[in-house]
């Protein structure tokens, strides 16, 4: 129990020991330790100093706040006092900081030039700006207004005790009204407020919190040495309220001795702009960003439309055209130019007795197509208008056969000298070139009134033929039996004649042969001579059946030699004669030969 | 830039809006408008190549019933009292409250004895003057109507501001 006084006296004095052994280790106010730190304060804190850095920018970003106005100070002093330095390090950013500040103006001016477009030439244009000169606010100030949910205009800060205006930032760098006026003023209302509606000296003071017109407020916060104030077009949220707190608390946690030793001088918070900045906040009106580019989408659409009614309209006049071109192929028509337009007009030239092109133009189904035809009459040459027309002047001569190999008319039949000229001349006037291009062996020319009855026609064509082929006759190179190619000519005009001769002797009823005799000179032996003859007459036969003449209808014979010292040197010859009978008659007088075919 | 609080107090019409606006705007007129709570003015003027803001708060004129309106009075770098030298009682107001003002505000004190241009018409002598006169830190006979001292008396106060915030 004697103990127990002296328990509280122990225990001081145990502290007071304690004291006095913590004095010997550490020191006088722990000198030790402090000593023994700032010893090796440098290497201590070069251990820790990034990431200390870096945790309290991470957990409250106040040392970007802290950092730049000391770092916009040392560029200051560097760009003053070493700018040749700077210029050297910056040269190569210039250029293109350059090119980048002019796309970005030019981007802005296109941006503020489209907007003042669209704002003044719609129709919403129009009555936006009606009802801004209604409302009596300017225009821009109206369309910020419909276009935005709200937006920042102005921030200021002042100083809560004074009114003075320490810092202000504007969106677009023109101030409206005076912004030291305002900040006197409304610290002077706020002042007025606070101290009007307190009801006792011990309540917290009253403070303004907004201000609203028709389509302007004012946010404002108020803190103990400064307060900021908003002027904000439109409905502002919450999250601005919320955001100018959080700058307002950060400006006074950062300048607070600033703040307090205010006496005028404003330079000081000329580093709060960065943070005023930022409080110049909007929002667009969701419509405005999500409407779509209507009237671009329709005038894209107008011009593709165009684009494309034009290229179908170019192709359909290009086929169009392109069949035009195939009327060319038509006998009797020549197109000389086509040209295309909202009409296709096509120039041709066209004989009168070539296809209409109305017609033409309907096979094609080109009737209902825009299409001018300017059409030139001509006389054509080709060969089926040529033939067209010379059938109808023949027309005119129902007695005459005519018919037409390659390009050359044959006529048969007969005429009067007058009715051939009169032919020969309507001939000639349709193109037809006759004196090189009719062939006239068949047609009887016969003096007007010596009419002949077409039995004697016929049997007087027989007979012109029938002596045209007896005089007929091939002549030979000594001692040969080949066939040349005037021979063949001959040939071939021989069968011609005979097949005309079938024509006139089935009218006729006569039967006819040809007999072919070769013969040969006088020079050689007799029986070779007779061989050579005889093997002339095989070829001219031989020759005839490949022409198309019957083998049965021809009869060959040598002669052999000619002893007829007046021709018997030189004929060398194959000779033709045609034998004919009336089958219930004699045979022909000319008939040289005994017996009957 | 420096910018300066300064308010401008005393009985209503001695003069104190016709002050600010001679000084602001070169202009004087005889129209007399009251004026209700407070408006505020600003000027910046020249003093040794330096330039100082001054933000005038011209303050409802008081009568001697009126309570003092003491909340636009917070942060100001200067106080002018006004009186008005064609009726006795605005001297006594004004010294009224200025006395109000030194128990709360240590500042300095300006005493714009107005209407110059107009005949003297009040019974204080020269020596209660100057004892008055002695009270503030500065004192000028003015006339918002000439301009007469009205630049001086700115611009003087202006000068002292400066070289204390200097100091």
């Amino acid at each position: 129990m004697s103990d127990a006084p002296t328990e509280p006296s122990d225990s001081s004095a145990d502290e007071l020991q304690l004291e006095q052994l913590r004095n010997i280790l550490l020191g006088e106010g722990n000198q030790q330790i402090t000593d023994t730190v700032r010893a090796n304060a440098r290497e201590l804190v070069a251990e820790v100093v990034t990431e200390a850095i870096k945790d309290r920018q991470t957990g409250d970003g106040s040392i970007d706040k802290v950092l730049m106005p000391i770092v916009e100070s040392s560029v200051d002093a560097s760009v003053s006092s070493r700018s040749d330095k700077l210029v050297s390090s910056l040269y190569p950013l210039v250029g293109s900081l350059v090119r980048k500040s002019v796309s970005a103006f030019l981007t802005d001016f296109m941006e503020k030039t489209n907007q003042l477009l669209e704002n003044s030439f719609t129709l919403k244009g129009l009555k936006w700006r009606i009802q801004a000169w209604q409302s009596s606010v300017s225009f821009a100030q109206y369309v910020a207004s419909q276009t935005f949910v709200y937006r920042v205009e102005h921030v200021l800060l002042i100083h809560r005790e004074t009114g003075l205006l320490l810092k202000s930032v504007d969106l677009d760098q023109q101030s409206r009204g005076d912004a030291d006026l305002i900040s006197s003023m409304l610290s002077a209302i706020n002042d007025f407020v606070g101290d009007s509606f307190a009801s006792d000296t011990d309540e917290l003071k009253q403070d303004l919190n907004t201000i609203t017109t028709d389509n302007f407020s004012l946010l404002i916060k108020t803190g103990p040495q400064a307060m900021i104030v908003a002027a904000v077009s439109g409905n502002p949220p919450q999250t601005l309220a919320d955001h100018l707190q959080v700058t307002l608390e950060s400006i006074h946690s950062l300048y607070d001795k600033e703040l307090r030793q205010y006496e005028g001088d404003s330079e000081a918070f000329e580093n709060t702009e960065q943070e005023l900045r930022r409080c110049l906040m909007s929002e667009q009106k969701p419509e405005a960003q999500s409407r779509s580019p209507w009237m671009a989408w329709v005038l894209v659409g107008a011009l593709l439309l165009i684009a494309g009614y034009a290229s179908y309209r170019w192709w359909h006049s290009y086929s169009v055209a392109q069949t035009l071109r195939t009327i060319d192929q038509n006998p009797g028509i020549l197109i000389t130019s086509i040209e295309r337009g909202d009409t296709t007009e096509l120039h041709l030239l066209r004989d009168p007795d070539a296809l209409p092109i109305a017609h033409w133009l309907e096979q094609r189904k080109l009737q209902s197509e825009p299409i001018t035809i300017i059409e030139r009459p001509y006389i054509s040459l080709d060969p089926a208008m040529v033939r067209l027309r010379a059938a109808r002047a023949l027309k005119q001569y129902p007695q005459l056969e005519h018919f037409w190999e390659d390009k050359r008319l044959h006529l048969n039949g007969a005429l009067s000298p007058y009715q051939k000229q009169q032919l020969w001349r309507d001939l000639r006037a349709m193109g037809v070139a006759v004196d090189s291009n009719i062939d006239q062996r068949q047609l009887v020319v016969q003096a007007a009134g010596q009419a002949m009855l077409p039995r004697d026609q016929e049997r007087q064509l027989f007979d012109s033929t029938r002596s045209k082929v007896n005089a007929m006759q091939l002549d030979f190179d000594k001692g040969s039996s080949e066939l040349n190619e005037e021979m063949l000519a001959i040939l071939e005009q021989l069968t011609l004649q005979i097949k005309q001769l079938k024509h006139s002797a089935d009218s006729l009823g006569l039967q006819f042969g040809l007999l072919i005799i070769g013969v040969s000179d006088n020079t050689g032996s007799k029986i070779a001579n007779a061989n050579l003859s005889q093997q002339r007459a095989l070829s001219a036969q031989q020759a005839l059946i490949e022409l198309g003449i019957p083998e049965q209808n021809m009869y060959t014979s040598g002669l052999g030699q000619i002893n007829i010292s007046a021709v018997g040197q030189a004929s060398r010859k194959v000779l033709f004669n045609v034998l004919y009978i009336q089958p219930n008659t004699q045979p022909s007088e000319e008939s040289p030969e005994e017996g009957t075919p | 830039m420096i910018q300066k609080k300064i308010c401008l107090l005393g009985a209503s019409g001695v003069g104190k809006t016709s002050l600010i606006r001679q000084f602001v705007e070169s202009i004087f007129s005889d129209k007399y408008l009251t004026t209700i709570g407070v408006k505020v003015d600003k000027k910046s003027v020249e003093i040794n190549g330096q330039e100082v803001k001054l933000m005038l708060w011209d303050i409802e004129g008081n009568d001697r019933y009126h309570m003092f309106q003491e909340k636009y009075l917070r942060g100001a770098s200067a106080y002018i009292i006004v009186v008005d030298q064609t009726r006795s009682p605005s001297l006594i107001e004004g010294i009224d409250i200025h006395t109000l003002l030194q128990q709360n505000h240590d500042c300095p004190t300006v005493l714009a004895i107005n209407k110059s241009d107009l005949t003297e018409n009040w019974h204080w002598g020269e020596k209660e003057l100057n004892d008055y006169k002695s009270l503030f830190d500065l004192s000028y006979h003015t006339s918002a109507k000439t301009g007469d001292n009205v630049e001086t008396m700115f611009s003087e106060l202006a000068e002292r501001l400066l070289q204390e915030s200097v100091q």
